[in-house]
C-alpha cells in the first residue's frame, strides 16, 4: 500500500507484492513493443480515439497525440519500475507518485478490457472455476493499491 | 496566421474553419463510462487536471457513472485537444465535439 506518514508518501509493499508488480508492468511493456493492431480493444483503450463521429479529427488527433502518448505510457512505466528498485524506506517525489498514479490505472485497464470485464462482472464475487480468476484478483490488487494511492495523495 | 492564409488559400473559406465559428461554437470535451477505472480515481484527476472543487468533481464523476458521460470541459479547439489529450494521459476515455 501507499503510506502517507508527516506529508511524505511512501511505498510499503512486500517482496511477493514486488514482483508481482514488476511482472505485471513488464507485460505492460511488453503490450507497448508489440505490433500495434488498432482494432485490438486494449490499444484501442489505450490510445482511445478523439472522436466517435469524425473520422477526420480522430485521424489528426491520432498523429499528433500518438506518440507523445506512447512515450508518456513508456517513461511512466519505467519510473515506478526504478522506484521498486529504489530504496523504499525513502519517500516517493512527485514524479514518482504521478507516474504509480497512472501507471495503476493503465494496468488495470489492459487487464480489465482483455478480459471483457462489465461492472457486473466487476462487483461479482470471485468464482474458482473461472480461468480469469487470477487476473481478476491482480485487477483487484491493483484497485486496492490506487485507492491508498488516491486517498495518500488526498493527505 | 496570416502568413498561412496567404500560402494555403483554399484554408481560407472552408466553412467552421474560421475563428468567428470557433467562438460561435465551443468544443466540448466528454468522459465516457468506463467499467474499470474507480470513482475516486476520477474525481482525483478532475479536481487535478481542470482545479475543480471536490464537489464539482465528484457530481461530474457521478454524472459520467450514471449516464454513461459527461461533458467536462470546454473552450477553443485547441484547448480541447489538450485536455483530451490530458484525460487520454489519464486512463481516461475523452472525445471531443463542436457544441453547434
Amino acid at each position: 500500500m501507499f503510506r502517507r506518514r508527516r506529508g511524505q508518501i511512501r511505498l510499503a509493499v512486500g517482496e511477493e507484492e514486488v514482483e508481482l508488480l514488476k511482472k505485471v508492468i513488464g507485460e505492460y511493456l511488453e503490450l507497448l513493443d508489440a505490433e500495434r493492431d488498432p482494432r485490438d480493444p486494449i490499444m484501442a483503450r489505450l490510445f482511445p480515439s478523439a472522436s466517435l463521429e469524425d473520422p477526420l479529427l480522430a485521424d489528426d488527433y491520432r498523429e499528433l497525440a500518438t506518440s507523445d502518448l506512447d512515450a508518456h505510457k513508456r517513461a511512466t512505466a519505467k519510473l515506478a519500475l526504478d522506484s521498486l528498485d529504489a530504496d523504499r524506506r525513502e519517500p516517493l517525489d512527485e514524479a514518482q507518485l504521478e507516474a504509480w498514479l497512472v501507471l495503476l490505472t493503465d494496468l488495470r485497464l489492459a487487464i480489465g478490457v482483455g478480459l471483457g470485464v462489465t461492472e457486473e462482472t466487476m462487483e461479482a464475487l470471485p468464482n474458482p472455476n473461472d480461468p480469469a480468476q487470477w487476473p481478476m484478483a491482480v485487477m483487484h490488487y491493483l484497485a486496492s493499491l490506487q485507492e491508498t494511492l488516491v486517498q495518500a495523495l488526498q493527505g | 496566421m496570416i502568413a498561412t492564409a496567404q500560402t494555403k488559400p483554399e484554408t481560407i473559406d472552408r466553412p467552421g474553419q474560421g475563428e468567428e465559428t470557433e467562438g460561435q461554437f465551443p468544443w466540448i470535451v466528454i468522459v465516457w463510462n468506463d467499467p474499470i477505472n474507480l470513482m475516486s480515481y476520477v474525481v482525483f484527476v478532475f479536481q487535478k487536471l481542470f482545479g475543480y472543487s471536490r464537489e464539482k468533481a465528484t457530481k461530474l464523476m457521478l454524472d459520467v457513472h450514471h449516464r454513461g458521460r459527461a461533458v467536462v470541459s470546454s473552450g477553443p479547439r485547441e484547448k480541447a485537444e489538450m485536455d483530451v489529450y490530458r484525460l487520454h494521459a489519464h486512463g481516461l476515455w475523452a472525445t471531443m465535439t463542436q457544441d453547434r
